[in-house]
């Protein structure tokens, strides 16, 4: 367990930086997994970089920083739930306002056809209504 | 990491995976082309500075072809125009031949770094696999530092285990390094004391055959062993950490749902407001083309109603003259001593008129002339009485379903009477008792529907509870009160304009 994490130096990540995205290869089914630049380069603002490790490519990142990352990623592991969007309590909310919203539509545009339907009757004895 | 993707990798995009390497000597030599004033050698045994290596003349014209394209695409076409001054007159550059990127460690760096998949196809499609970039190409390819990229270059090369081609380093001629080794050794043991042919030429070599095998023999399978348990123990490790990686790929593949359910929440204030507008526009063109539907159909039904009963006139006044021959002929005996007389002379050959026809064409003679309108009807009257009385009673069936019969309008006339108030909403809908309330709902319904007019109906409208049931959050529920009431207020509104339209018709 290392906490080497490689320099973004273009003679050890030659194209990092130029696009916003950085791709990775991870597991057995290779899923490559686009992360934007700026979620990793807060990974390098806790990295010291006035120590290199072998031939110059890798920094040290902090202990309890990387000590932190991989806790973060047992937990991640052993989470057992499928969003981490839970306990939400706004959905009542919107289903209300939504459904409300859509009655005063269907009251407004009923009440503004209702304010003046010109009809004249026509009658059994002749003519028609005013 | 709040915002990523994930996805699948198909296999042809993978160049390679870090797997553990196994470094075994063979014992094949390895054959390179000749090269005038450079020899080959290891890169990590070696070392080689940049001076060291050996350096060659590239012919670049395909490269600066699709440097062109793409510094043009990037906006650099200035520095395309400065790079080709590096080159001779003849179109060549000379560079250190073996600091390069092969095509696929390029393309691979690229899809690495977030590069476009369509700038990948292209640089592979332009490219062969086996064309190099040397590490000046790759500086202006991506506008990178040379230094950088020649590190870069060495970095990958020697990751590779490349041999490369150096300078040859030539020794002086005279004096070689071996012969002043030899006359070292031979120096050494012409002056020692053990230089006896005994130990020299017995115990030596002796001694180190044995231990030669020795160490052959014990050492052979030891090293196997130890290799295996090594081979294991890092192919375990890799499995371990490819497992790790695998599943917290499949857990951000999960949670990746997130940023998309949270960019939703944020776009949904305006998705809700549009479809709202979009909704009201709706409802309000469904109204009108609902009116225009009934009223189109039942102008139809009247058009139709008004040709059937044209169209029925003709067999009614057939059936009329003959159900009329039918129950006078037998009765009158002057007609049918005519009629005898006028079929014998016919019989005779003397042209004499027909008194039945005769009889016939005077019916409808009057017929023509007749007002079926104003005549009173009488079923078992002369012809024009029967066609009228038909004729009336299909009116009347007429009036009776496309207009409003005076009962009905008798009805509403005193229900205005009873609720009139002469002020401007003209009338007050809560002097009726429930009886007479429904039976004014009743006659709007009915008539309207008689008249073809699709009107509002506040009894229509969603009910807010039937659609947010059950909420069990406090401020829906305090928001869903509200519009309910607001509804209610809105729905009684409804009904008195509609009741007022309606009556005002009829006052």
């Amino acid at each position: 367990m290392l906490n080497y994490v490689p320099r973004r130096t273009p003679g050890v990540k030659l194209l990092y930086g130029k696009r916003p995205v950085q791709r990775i290869i991870a597991g057995h089914s290779k899923f490559l997994i686009a992360i934007p630049t700026t979620t990793t380069d807060k990974i390098y603002e806790k990295v010291d970089e006035s120590v290199y490790y072998e031939n110059n490519t890798y920094n040290p990142l902090q202990w309890k920083d990387y000590v932190k990352i991989k806790l973060d990623a047992q937990n991640l592991i052993e989470a057992d739930v499928k969003s981490a969007l839970t306990n939400l309590d706004f959905y009542p909310k919107i289903q209300g306002l939504y459904a409300g919203q859509q009655s005063l539509a269907e009251m407004d545009a009923a009440l503004k056809m209702s304010a003046k339907p010109q009809f004249k009757f026509p009658l059994a004895s002749g003519g028609t209504t005013k | 990491m709040s915002v990523f993707a994930c996805r699948r990798l198909s296999t042809s995009r993978v160049h390679h995976i870090p797997l553990p390497l196994f470094e075994e000597a063979t014992k094949f030599f390895l054959r390179k082309p000749k090269i005038e004033g450079a020899t080959y050698d290891d890169i990590q045994l070696k070392e080689p500075s940049k001076d060291d290596l050996a350096k060659f003349s590239k012919e670049s014209g395909k490269f600066l072809r699709f440097l062109k394209i793409w510094c043009e695409e990037d906006g650099r076409g200035q520095q395309w125009v400065e790079y080709v001054k590096q080159y001779d007159t003849t179109g060549h550059l000379t560079v250190e031949r073996d600091v390069y990127l092969t095509r696929d460690e390029v393309s691979s760096a690229m899809i690495e770094s977030g590069y476009d998949y369509k700038e990948v196809y292209a640089l592979e499609t332009f490219f062969s696999p086996d064309d190099k970039f040397h590490y000046p190409e790759i500086s202006i390819l991506f506008n990178i530092d040379e230094q950088h990229t020649y590190e870069y270059c060495m970095r990958v090369r020697a990751r590779n285990h490349s041999v490369v081609a150096v300078k040859e380093e030539r020794r002086p001629a005279l004096v070689r390094s071996y012969a002043l080794f030899f006359a070292a050794v031979a120096f050494f043991f012409s002056y020692t004391p053990l230089s006896s042919y005994i130990f020299i030429g017995k115990l030596i070599p002796s001694t180190l055959l044995y231990y030669f095998l020795v160490f052959q023999g014990l050492g052979m399978p030891l090293d196997a062993a130890m290799r295996q348990i090594s081979r294991l123990a890092c192919e375990k490790q890799m499995m371990t950490v490819l497992d790790g990686e695998e599943a917290i790929a499949m857990r951000m593949r999960d949670f990746a749902q997130d940023g998309e359910c949270l960019k939703s929440l944020n776009e949904f204030k305006g998705e809700a407001q549009a479809s709202l507008i979009a909704y009201h526009k709706a409802l309000v063109v469904r109204q009108k083309q609902a009116l225009k539907e009934k009223l189109s159909r039942q102008l139809l039904s009247i058009q139709q109603a008004e040709a059937s009963i044209g169209a029925s006139l003709q067999d009614v006044m057939v059936r009329e003259l003959v159900k009329m021959f039918r129950e006078t002929f037998p009765k009158d005996a002057q007609l049918q001593d005519a009629a005898l007389k006028s079929a014998i002379a016919n019989i005779a050959g003397d042209k004499v008129q027909d008194p039945i026809a005769g009889k016939f064409l005077s019916a409808l003679k009057d017929l023509s002339a007749a007002d079926l309108e104003k005549t009173k009807g009488n079923e078992a009257g002369t012809l024009v009485e029967r066609v009228a009385a038909v004729f009336q009673q299909k009116e009347k069936d007429f009036l009776s379903n496309f207009t409003v019969k005076g009962e009905e309008v008798s009805e509403l006339k005193q229900i205005i009477a009873k609720i009139k108030t002469g002020t401007a909403d003209g009338y007050d809908f809560k002097k009726l008792d429930t009886a007479t309330s429904q039976k004014l709902d009743s006659l709007y319904s009915s008539i309207n529907a008689r008249m073809g007019f699709d009107v509002a109906d506040e009894r229509m409208i969603t009910v807010t509870t039937q659609d947010t049931m059950p909420i069990h959050d406090a401020g829906a529920a305090d928001f869903v009160e509200a519009v309910n009431a607001k509804v209610a207020a809105s729905a009684d509104k409804i009904r008195t304009n509609r009741l007022t339209a309606f009556l005002k018709a009829f006052d």
